[in-house]
């Protein structure tokens, strides 16, 4: 018993150690992000996280058609260059370092001690990151699910206000709206979304809502004024 | 120099280069995965290094666990968050795409739907083509070299629009495209020579307006 306690308690040691670099670490970081050096780089246990980062970076340069002039951008690829070194390669080999001098002194050794809490960092670290990384993006996932619908309908109901705008025009006149069945309209048949349609012959408008209980009671309205110089406004009404 | 740290040089060298050389040619994905398969060959090696000198046989043991970990660990996360970039990338894809459709649908159409709104008036008391309709409504706005210019010049930053007379079915078409979206079909030859862009065609014609996202 007495053997087993003193085989995990320099494990044990390592274990703190570890922690107490990890917040090291989480501090040194935080306080480099509200410094003005942008450029500082901290080796990161998930080196994926930062090349996801410039990928990010390109896609929005893609999206916006400039160029990124960002710190972070710049120095990126030598700083996650440096993370992969540190985290595949000399991180494991001052475990096997330290384990080696240890077996010879007969006891732990200093560079044991830093190599197995650094070695359990890099190995804790990116499993307690991925559980997180798995919960954000699909939380995310559903939001952007629920945007995309919601810009879908925003685009029918863009389409289908220019249509019923054109038949208004047709047919001459606002008060002939009754003679217009918005159901004859195939992008209103074969939509998944009900429309509702209210003329106004008092001001001479029509007014289009798109809803749906799907993406939480979105409703989106266009007034259609055919003979004005705006000929259609946009209003989204939840 | 001794073996191990002979063995601790090559993995930085192995594992930095291949990183560094595809990630400077603008694949750092495939440079970050390189990197991690040249670091799987540099752990086996110090693993064999290990066990060679440790004179403990629980020490290869625990080695070997930590290298599994960090292995398998690496790359569920390197994998994860590629796919997630790529997810990323094409949802700004689609955003761009979205909002360039809805601002070409909003201003190109609503100004043809306009130049209808005329015509049909003007045919209530004489007999005017679509193409008078469009000329006399859009005036300079039609330059001589097919550019047709909007009304929020800011667009022109943006998008390119050029417009088509046809006098046999007497109709008139804008095309506009999207320098920066890329769109469904990489191939798709735009009409101002670039490839795979968004790209809408929008014709009046007697019967009315037609909008189409042609890719």
């Amino acid at each position: 018993m007495k053997d087993k306690t003193k085989k995990w308690l320099p494990w044990l040691s390592s274990v703190l150690i570890g922690i107490i670099i990890s917040y090291a670490l989480v501090a040194i970081s935080e306080s480099y992000t509200l410094s003005s050096y942008p450029g500082v780089f901290l080796p990161s246990p998930v080196p994926s996280t930062q090349v996801n980062g410039i990928s990010v970076i390109e896609s929005i340069n893609e999206f916006s058609g400039d160029e990124t002039t960002s710190a972070f951008y710049k120095g990126a690829r030598e700083g996650i260059a440096l993370s992969l070194i540190l985290i595949l390669v000399v991180i494991p080999f001052l475990f096997v370092k330290g384990t080696l001098q240890s077996e010879i002194r007969e006891n732990p050794t200093a560079l044991w001690y830093t190599g197995s809490a650094l070695m359990l960092i890099i190995v804790i670290m990116p499993i307690i990151a991925g559980v997180s990384k798995v919960y954000w993006f699909q939380n995310g996932k559903e939001n952007s699910q629920m945007s995309r619908t919601r810009d879908i309908m925003r685009m029918e109901l863009t389409d289908v206000s220019f249509i019923v705008a054109e038949q208004i025009l047709e047919l001459n006149e606002i008060s002939s709206m009754s003679e217009l069945n918005i159901k004859d309209i195939p992008k209103i048949k074969n939509s998944e979304y009900p429309y509702k349609l209210v003329s106004n012959p008092n001001d001479t408008s029509v007014t289009i809502t798109i809803s749906s209980d799907k993406v939480n009671n979105f409703t989106a309205t266009t007034i259609i004024r055919p003979y004005s110089d705006q000929i259609f406004k946009y209003k989204r009404t939840y | 120099m001794k073996r191990e740290y002979k063995i601790l040089i090559g993995g930085v060298i192995i594992t930095g280069l291949l990183y560094m050389i595809p990630s400077y040619m603008g694949y750092i994905w495939a440079g970050l995965f390189l990197s991690l398969f040249g670091s799987i060959l540099y752990l086996v090696g110090l693993y064999k290094y290990g066990k060679k000198n440790y004179i403990n046989t629980d020490s290869a043991k625990i080695t070997i666990v930590f290298f599994s970990l960090l292995i398998v660990n690496s790359l569920a996360i390197f994998s994860f968050d590629y796919y997630r970039a790529n997810i990323q990338k094409e949802l700004l894809r689609e955003i761009r795409i979205t909002i360039d459709s809805s601002i070409i649908e909003t201003e190109i159409r609503a100004e043809l739907l306009e130049v209808y709104r005329g015509y049909l008036l003007s045919n209530q008391e004489e007999d005017v083509s679509v193409i008078e309709a469009a000329n006399s409504f859009f005036g300079e706005r039609l330059k001589d070299d097919h550019k047709f210019q909007v009304k929020t010049a800011e667009l022109e930053d943006e998008l390119n629009f050029v417009y088509y007379k046809d006098p046999g079915s007497d109709s008139f078409t804008i095309y506009s495209t999207a320098p920066h979206s890329q769109s469904w079909d990489d191939d798709f030859e735009n009409w101002d020579g670039s490839v795979g862009l968004l790209q809408t065609k929008t014709t009046l014609t007697e019967e009315g307006v037609t909008h189409e996202r042609q890719n």
